[in-house]
């Protein structure tokens, strides 16, 4: 079955989750992260996963720092932020609110 | 906030650019070298574990042009390569970008001068509360076909007794005075003026207090009010004038306060006494007084000459030796400071966009000859696949520059010629 295209706003939720979970992490990192925790249900292209932690950072959720990687090699690592963390609570619980509605509404079909 | 941050970051990578596209660059490498090692281990060859890490990473040219989309403007970019693009085209051939800045500059700054000349002149409200509301009354004479005449003193006090279009009414007499005492003898004007000149411009002094009309009784009269100009030339603006005597055509006079110069109406040196009448203000057919009026809101123009109309024709009945045959008009204080100036300023206004207009074809001329010359250039990049739309606007960004440049130049030189 091919991939359902993501919702709007849920790769971005995903990375916010991904780094509050695993701490600091470079977007190779983070494109796995995904691809295992979904079980490979959810198999991105992986470059389209780039332009989502320009756009937290941009928005001051997450930043960028240069630093190595395990096997030493010059990599872009990502981190939450404060305001980041809230954001991810924020999110998360309006996700969950979301979810549950489309859940009822289904059931109740 | 949030939406600010954005703006920002979005703004400070169009100019970061060539950084922030090293930096994408190696992080993109970095993510495919880990995906081909990650194959490797998973017992693919080398050249196999390459090519499947870039299938896994999907188009990677069209997603840096999503990631540079969200990273900067796109439109801004292009804009700024035009831009440096074109200055690079000015400055080798700095003749014909001269001439056009000139023309330009000329044209602009002449339209610049005169504008700012009429918005002073013409446009600007006078810095009075509720400015449209002061009012001139002018007497003039009928019979000997005069106008813009000065009232006598005995009128004033009838038109001040009885109209009822005024919440206040002034009567103002310039007179050429010598102030001694100080320095050395100055020649200046000293002002004559009711009370109710400060209620008819609503103005405060700067300093001290303004007349009241116990000042207008004879012995009550000997005090004054320096005008701001005369106060900062002769007296340094020391606050400490006040209760100064200083000697007024020989005559001392008490300084009170200190008032804001009449900005449209007199900013001369100058100072204020207050109108106590002499002897010569009895007679009805001496005409030395200027009237100063205020409106009563919702009273216009037209309601007041009304009044004033009647007014004046009791007057003439009662008093036929003096009055026969005298009127009086109402006129607005911006019209009376404005009123000279218009036609010939809206004259001068029309010749300045005349050449403008004329600096505009110029330019548009040698424009056109130019784009001619360029064909060669226009050509090549439209073979290199530029749009109709990519290469207007590269053109229209050079005419803009040029344009800016142009009527930058324009505003200083209206400035200095302003100020000089």
């Amino acid at each position: 079955m091919r991939p359902s295209p993501l919702l709007s706003g849920t790769l971005d939720l995903m990375v916010l989750k991904t780094l509050d979970t695993l701490g600091p992490l470079h977007g190779y990192g983070i494109a796995r992260r995904i691809e295992q925790v979904s079980q490979d249900a959810l198999r991105l292209n992986q470059g389209t996963l780039y332009p989502a932690p320009l756009r937290l950072e941009q928005n001051g959720w997450i930043r960028s720092r240069w630093g190595f990687s395990d096997n030493n090699r010059r990599a872009r690592f990502y981190s939450l932020t404060k305001p980041g963390r809230r954001q991810l609570v924020s999110e998360a619980g309006h996700w969950d609110r979301v979810a549950g509605l489309v859940g009822r509404i289904l059931a109740a079909g | 906030m949030v939406g600010l941050r954005v703006l920002w970051s979005r703004l400070v990578a169009v100019f970061r650019r060539p950084r922030l596209e090293r930096e994408l660059e190696e992080e993109l490498a970095f993510h495919l070298t880990m995906q081909a090692e990650e194959n490797q281990r998973r017992g693919m060859s080398p050249a196999d574990a390459e090519a499947a890490a870039r299938r896994s990473f999907g188009g990677g040219q069209q997603m840096q042009e999503n990631y540079r989309d969200q990273r900067g403007w796109w439109w801004l970019e292009t804009a700024l390569q035009d831009l440096r693009y074109g200055a690079r085209v000015l400055r080798r051939s700095p003749g014909f970008a001269a001439v056009i800045v000139l023309t330009l500059a000329l044209g602009a700054g002449v339209n610049t001068l005169i504008f700012s000349i009429v918005h002073r002149v013409l446009l600007r409200p006078l810095p009075y509360p509720d400015p449209n509301q002061v009012v001139m009354i002018w007497e003039n004479d009928r019979l000997r076909g005069t106008d813009r005449e000065r009232a006598s003193y005995p009128d004033f006090l009838d038109i001040r007794a009885e109209a009822r279009s005024f919440t206040a009414l002034a009567a103002h007499q310039p007179l050429d005075v010598t102030l001694t005492g100080t320095a050395e003898p100055v020649r200046l004007t000293a002002h004559r003026a009711s009370a109710a000149l400060f209620d008819v411009l609503r103005i405060q002094p700067l300093l001290g207090r303004a007349f009241t009309v116990e000042h207008e009784k004879p012995g009550q009269d000997n005090v004054t009010i320096l005008g701001e100009n005369a106060w900062r030339t002769f007296f340094g603006g020391d606050p400490a004038v006040l209760g100064r005597t200083i000697l007024v055509d020989g005559r001392g006079f008490t300084v009170i306060g200190v008032a804001p110069s009449l900005e449209g109406i007199t900013t001369q040196e100058e100072l204020w006494v207050p109108y106590s009448p002499t002897p010569r203000d009895k007679f009805r057919g001496v005409h030395n007084v200027r009237l100063w009026g205020r409106l009563k809101p919702g009273v216009d123009l037209p309601a007041a000459q009304a009044e004033m109309d009647t007014l004046m024709r009791r007057l003439e009945s009662a008093y036929p030796a003096d009055n026969q045959g005298r009127g009086a008009r109402v006129i607005a204080l911006h019209e009376e400071v404005a009123g000279s100036f218009r036609p010939r300023l809206r004259i001068v206004q029309g010749a300045a966009l005349l050449l403008l207009l004329m600096a505009c074809v110029n330019v548009a001329s040698l424009l056109t000859a130019r784009a001619a010359a360029r064909q060669k250039e226009i050509a090549v990049r439209a073979a290199l696949g530029a749009s109709r739309s990519r290469v207007a606007r590269q053109l229209l960004t050079e005419a803009a520059l040029l344009a800016a440049l142009g009527g930058s130049a324009g505003i200083a030189v209206a400035a200095a010629w302003f100020d000089g």
